[in-house]
């Protein structure tokens, strides 16, 4: 049977209907509380301010592109990084994975009709465009300055640019994390079908748990932050400003108190999805699931110990510098035993060279590195030379962009099919990941040279013998844009004119493979009974 | 004092760099080394530093092989051929997992110790280093010497320990000199030290590292280590201190025009145009009004008090804004007034 027939043949046993065309009209997408519309206005409001601040990187590469003030001044130039930051960082990689793709697979994958708490999953939405609202306001009226980081006393003191305005987003984009990452939790715990056992759970969704704990724990910690910055700014209350009484080494201990585990947030779910597709196009049992599924939760539960790490030059005492730098280590074993787990699971199997598996294999070659990368910026002496240069921007390009974006990228073309019901063109897809591929080792590979050779970072310009580097860096950015174009015109593509899709493209084992593409708004007509695990495929014995 | 920031360019504006055996270039500069990686190396502290960075790269290159190799070959090797083929049944190896957790955990430790171990050494000063006041500001360095001299620029004895003290006055900087591969953030309200012993001459920059605005980019200095040896020999560092941070052959004027770029221009134009403070052209022999109904003439006497105590006599229509340079020595005073005389 072709494949088109077999999708033909789920559409009408279905009776046309799913959730998509269940309800008409913007309203009833607006009120609905079906994870999986909610999820699929999560991508699109994610991926689209992740276009706004990609482009943000791309203008900034141009200004980088010759020393000295090309058209960008300084203090365009500090709003630009600013922003890129900010929401590349609170308004895409935080919510995309566990917003958009969590939201949608997360009760499909237990055989739940929704998560625990749909309405609350609704308001978390809300509280996300309200984020995204005060923090995009920025772009329009006075800007930001101060780095995503918000450093005092810069940013409560000199900054003339709207803090306050980017701080309050930021604080109700963590009631939004906070919620569901709550939510998540439940549903895990609460509505796993019948025969769903804990260890019958695709490893995404101890991905997602593990992040869901750091998000509710962490969060918190960051609110209360922002709003003591928020007082210090706007009534002169002194919490962090010396000139008040404050301490501003204070300020960086509780910022990276959130700000390191959301490190974790970005990429365990990203892990998750690349143990999924790596098990499903290899059509092979996972390599050591276990080990993958406490890994997750033993770097969530480390991550909590090791934000000094980001301080080790602030002036905090050299004790408490040596004690993170060894705990820092631990969360390193963890990382490597997933890292060696997902290659054994590609010995032996089947493996199509599909788009998501070739971004699952960019995954690991660039996570490797972005993991590797790290080690030295935790020997406590090494990074007093690589802190806060280009060293350090690239090891966190190659583990928040060639880790966390590269397999959230691969993860939507691995569930695009569930999703929107269409297959893509794979000619364009796989193009555009080999772009995105030497692009992105073009423009961040370079930085490491620039970073040890004693280039600092959040500079609008440069010593001239850098700029041969940086030349080329730049052109690796537009390699790596017009890659991520490609995706964008591969996915409207198949939204045109894509072909229809069958229920399992993938032969994948779990459960959201034996619904309908796309699924029903109840997920499964009945209540499915699982009597086997998610990576159960067929073997060659013994 | 005013923002001395532009968006020019990192070129020396603020200083002719006083002397070393080494011709001086408009331009900062970190002295590259031969390897990929590194600058030139300058101090004990490097030569370990590059060990462990050697290290920590064969380490890097073992694992990224170890990783990356067996996925490209099972790629190639495990190419699905049909869509029914049969996949290994096993799924986990405890001796292969014991093993790929221990080793690496293992050699981690390892790695601290050698990350540790640079960093104990960076943290304890000799005795006999001599200390250095160091002072960042939105977008300069200031450096005091133990005699008092102030300079705009750090010079340092070859072969002799040296013990910054660093504070801010405004908000966080980074002192950062690739050479020594060193780095301590400058904070307000907070004394960080960091310490060094130079054993090549060189100049080389200092670059601040942690982001504080829109003179960030352009926040550098220059690090210059000079022979060490007699107060009375030309060329060495003490003769230079002795000389309160200057060649002994700078004349007054040339060392009035130096000052005056380090630290008047930003707010005294030399072309007559009002600026934060008054132009200096005309100015020496004028008579101002005071913002007080008062008048005085410009002599030398008015000029030094202006510089000592700036809030004594405002001009009409300015505000009080200059900062006090009472740790000017008098030679660099008459140079000021010498310079201040020459724009007619």
């Amino acid at each position: 049977m072709s494949r088109a027939a077999t999708a033909d043949a789920v559409y009408d046993e279905s009776g046309g209907k799913n959730y998509i065309n269940a309800e008409k009209g913007v309203v009833s997408w607006l009120t609905t509380v079906d994870h999986k519309r909610i999820g699929l206005m999560y991508l699109v409001s994610t991926l689209t301010m992740f276009m706004i601040a990609g482009i943000f990187a791309l203008i900034l590469r141009i200004e980088l592109m010759k020393a000295g003030e090309d058209f960008l001044t300084p203090a365009m130039y500090n709003q630009a990084f600013t922003l890129h930051g900010a929401m590349m960082v609170f308004l895409f990689i935080i919510p995309a994975i566990p917003g958009g793709l969590g939201n949608f697979i997360l009760p499909i994958m237990i055989g739940a009709k929704d998560v625990a708490f749909p309405k609350l999953n609704l308001l978390s939405l809300y509280l996300y465009w309200t984020g995204s609202i005060f923090t995009a306001s920025s772009i329009v009226s006075t800007g930001l300055d101060t780095g995503w980081t918000f450093y005092v006393p810069y940013s409560t003191t000199v900054s003339q640019t709207s803090v306050i305005a980017v701080t309050f987003g930021a604080f109700i984009l963590g009631f939004s994390s906070i919620l569901t990452g709550l939510n998540f939790i439940v549903t895990i715990h609460k509505l796993r079908a019948p025969g769903v056992t804990w260890y019958r759970l695709p490893l995404m969704l101890w991905a997602i748990y593990a992040t869901s704990i750091v998000q509710i724990l962490a969060t918190p910690v960051l609110a209360i932050t922002l709003l003591l910055l928020i007082l210090e700014r706007a009534f002169q209350v002194g919490i962090f400003d010396p000139k008040l009484g404050g301490d501003p080494v204070l300020y960086q201990h509780f910022f990276w108190f959130y700000s390191h585990p959301a490190v974790y947030i970005m990429i365990l779910p990203g892990m998750g999805i690349i143990s999924d597709i790596i098990a499903v196009h290899s059509h092979r049992r996972i390599f050591g699931y276990k080990a993958i599924a406490f890994s997750s939760v033993a770097i969530a539960l480390v991550g909590f110990l090791v934000w000094g790490h980001h301080m080790f030059t602030s002036g905090q005492s050299e004790l408490a510098s040596t004690i993170f730098s060894f705990i820092t280590f631990f969360v390193a074993v963890p990382s490597g035993v997933k890292v060696f787990n997902w290659t054994s699971t590609m010995w032996g199997g089947s493996i199509a060279w599909s788009t998501p598996m070739l971004y699952a294999m960019s995954f690991l070659f660039l996570f490797t590195i972005g993991g590797l990368t790290g080690l030295p910026l935790a020997m406590v002496g090494l990074d007093l030379h690589l802190h806060d240069t280009y060293f350090v921007v690239a090891h966190f390009h190659y583990v928040m962009m060639g880790g966390a974006v590269i397999a959230f990228i691969g993860g939507l073309h691995h569930w695009w099919p569930k999703m929107t019901g269409r297959m893509y063109h794979e000619t364009p897809a796989k193009i555009a990941c080999a772009l995105i591929f030497v692009g992105f080792n073009m423009t961040f590979f370079t930085q490491f040279f620039l970073g040890t050779r004693g280039m600092p970072r959040r500079y609008h310009t440069y010593l001239d013998q850098f700029q041969p580097l940086h030349a080329f860096s730049t052109f690796g950015s537009w390699v790596l844009g017009a890659g991520l174009f490609l995706v964008l015109f591969t996915f409207i593509h198949s939204l045109l004119k894509g072909e229809r899709a069958p229920k399992n493209p993938w032969g994948g084992k779990s459960l959201e493979w034996e619904t309908s593409s796309p699924p029903p708004t109840e997920n499964f007509h009945r209540t499915p009974v699982v009597t086997h695990g998610p990576y159960d495929f067929a073997t060659t014995g013994k | 004092m005013s923002q001395g920031a532009t968006t020019k360019t990192p070129t020396a504006t603020t200083a002719q760099p006083a002397g070393t055996a080494a011709p001086q270039e408009a331009q900062y500069t970190i002295q590259p080394d031969e390897g990929y990686w590194l600058p030139r190396q300058n101090g004990a502290y490097s030569e370990q530093f590059d060990w462990a960075w050697s290290f920590y790269i064969w380490v890097c290159v073992i694992f990224f092989v170890i990783v990356i190799g067996p996925m490209t070959y099972f790629a190639f090797k495990y190419k699905r051929k049909s869509e029914t083929e049969k996949t290994s049944p096993i799924d986990h190896h405890l001796q292969l997992e014991i093993v790929w957790t221990a080793i690496p955990t293992a050699l981690l430790m390892y790695m601290f110790w050698v990350g540790f171990k640079l960093y104990a050494d960076t943290q304890i000063a000799p005795n006999d280093a001599m200390t250095v006041q160091v002072t960042g500001a939105m977008y300069n360095w200031k450096f005091q010497y133990p005699d008092g001299t102030v300079t705009q620029e750090l010079e340092l004895p070859k072969d002799r320990p040296v013990k910054l003290v660093l504070s801010s006055v405004d908000t966080i900087h980074s002192f950062f000199v690739p050479e020594f591969r060193l780095k301590a953030d400058v904070v307000p309200n907070l004394y960080t030290t960091m310490w060094f012993h130079p054993t090549k001459e060189t100049d080389t920059a200092v670059q601040c590292a942690e982001y504080c605005g829109n003179g960030h980019s352009t926040m550098y200095s220059r690090v210059l280590v000079m022979p060490s040896g007699d107060a009375g020999a030309e060329g060495t560092f003490e003769n230079w201190l002795a000389n309160g941070g200057e060649k002994s052959s700078l004349s007054p004027l040339a060392l009035g025009t130096k000052k005056y770029g380090q630290l008047c221009k930003s707010c005294h134009t030399l072309d007559g145009s009002k600026s934060v403070g008054p132009s200096f052209k005309g100015l020496f022999g004028k008579t101002e009004s005071l913002a007080d109904g008062s008048t005085v003439t410009v002599d030398e006497n008015y000029i030094k008090e202006s510089i000592v105590n700036p809030g004594a006599k405002i001009v009409q229509g300015y505000q009080n804004q200059m900062p006090s340079m009472a740790y000017l020595k008098d030679k660099d005073i008459e140079g000021i007034i010498t310079f201040i005389k020459e724009q007619k």
